[in-house]
């Protein structure tokens, strides 16, 4: 069977380093870090779960939750990201598809979307050469009602259920990606709540994310901005190794980029 | 909200360089062509933040709409700089 190989989260996006002295350096440090160690677990494939940013999944049709299931995926390339193809896998997306069912969630399925930042940037740093199949699981933070902090995190637990009645033997690395804290184009815009953050990368690096998802979303949106509400790609990710410790990879309230950046490992 | 004949327009900037140039340099003029009423064509060809969430422009779509008609926004969001560093 299937096996959950590491969970873990990151921020995923980058902005101008001029001005921001050597914490861009060490924001980009510790994503290339998060990078290594999934690369050391050696995984087939990579459930990446995330928000899309109105690339794809706009007002035209609000799916509140959405599993790429195609062969190939062609990346949006926005902001000078790479535009390379990578795989997918099917069966695998599919699978999790089917065991969400049963679980209680419909999840639409995508033959074709462009990935955006939310899946691009973190692959930068852990396959550069694109070698591994992707699985993208796009929660949608940008429609209403807000997805809840709990549900994500019971999806998490589904996925993982799902990869581990796969039959074979792959290798999977759960990835969840967006936040910190940040305000997008909010009275607020540029601030960073740091005490929030490192809140957040301490209990779930202590295994304690499902108590974080006990949240509501309001809550999360209150103390972390609008964007904020990504952490619940993070408490997705950390479901999927329920319970496990972890490790912050690094931290950086990043102000200029209008955002609070860290990256976490999981069992990694 | 603004209405989604609005949205509809923004969202369609990040897969239309013409549409986005087009935004950039005549915004009155493509807002019309797209049905937008005045209040929020005005609005929106103000390019002014507080004006967008006046008529409640979503903001991951104000977000698209800089990146098509400020060069300086998009500056700030390029990447390309990691692809001088190793990866």
């Amino acid at each position: 069977m299937g096996k959950i190989v590491g969970a873990f989260a990151t921020s995923h996006i980058v902005m101008n380093p001029n001005g921001t002295g050597d914490r861009a350096d060490r924001v980009i440090g510790g994503m290339r870090e998060i990078g290594q160690r999934v690369q050391a677990r050696a995984p087939d494939t990579l459930v990446v779960i995330t928000g899309d940013h109105m690339f794809n999944i706009n007002m035209s049709m609000q799916v509140p939750l959405c599993i790429g299931i195609a062969d190939q995926w062609t990346p949006f390339g926005e902001m000078g990201l790479d535009s390379r193809p990578f795989s997918g896998h099917r069966a695998l997306a599919e699978h999790i598809v089917a065991a969400a069912a049963d679980a209680g969630y419909d999840i639409a399925k995508a033959e074709e979307i462009q990935p955006d930042h939310g899946i691009t940037l973190p692959l930068h740093f852990i396959d550069p050469p694109k070698r591994l199949r992707v699985v993208p699981v796009l929660i949608n933070i940008n429609m209403t009602p807000l997805p809840k902090p709990e549900r994500c995190y019971r999806l998490g637990k589904v996925i993982k259920a799902a990869v581990e009645s796969f039959p074979g033997t792959e290798r999977v690395a759960v990835v969840g990606t967006g936040g910190l804290s940040h305000w997008l184009f909010q009275p607020q815009m540029g601030q960073v709540a740091e005490s929030f953050d490192r809140l957040c990368l301490k209990e779930i690096a202590a295994g304690r994310a499902e108590q974080l998802a006990k949240m509501s979303a309001a809550e999360i949106v209150e103390k972390a901005g609008n964007g904020g509400i990504e952490l619940v790609a993070w408490l997705a990710a950390a479901a999927t190794m329920p319970g496990l410790a972890g490790a912050e990879i690094y931290y950086e309230p990043m102000p200029e980029w209008l955002t609070g950046m860290g990256g976490i490992a999981i069992a990694a | 909200m603004a209405s989604f004949a609005t949205h509809k327009l923004l969202q369609s900037l990040c897969r239309s360089s013409e549409l986005a140039q087009r935004m950039a340099a005549e915004p009155a003029k493509v807002c019309a062509e797209h049905g937008v009423g005045p209040d929020e064509a005005k609005a929106v060809s103000s390019f002014d933040p507080a004006q967008l969430a006046r008529i409640g422009v979503h903001p991951i779509l104000q977000i698209h709409l800089m990146m098509a008609v400020s060069p300086d926004f998009r500056a700030g969001m390029d990447t390309s700089f990691l692809h001088a560093k190793k990866g």
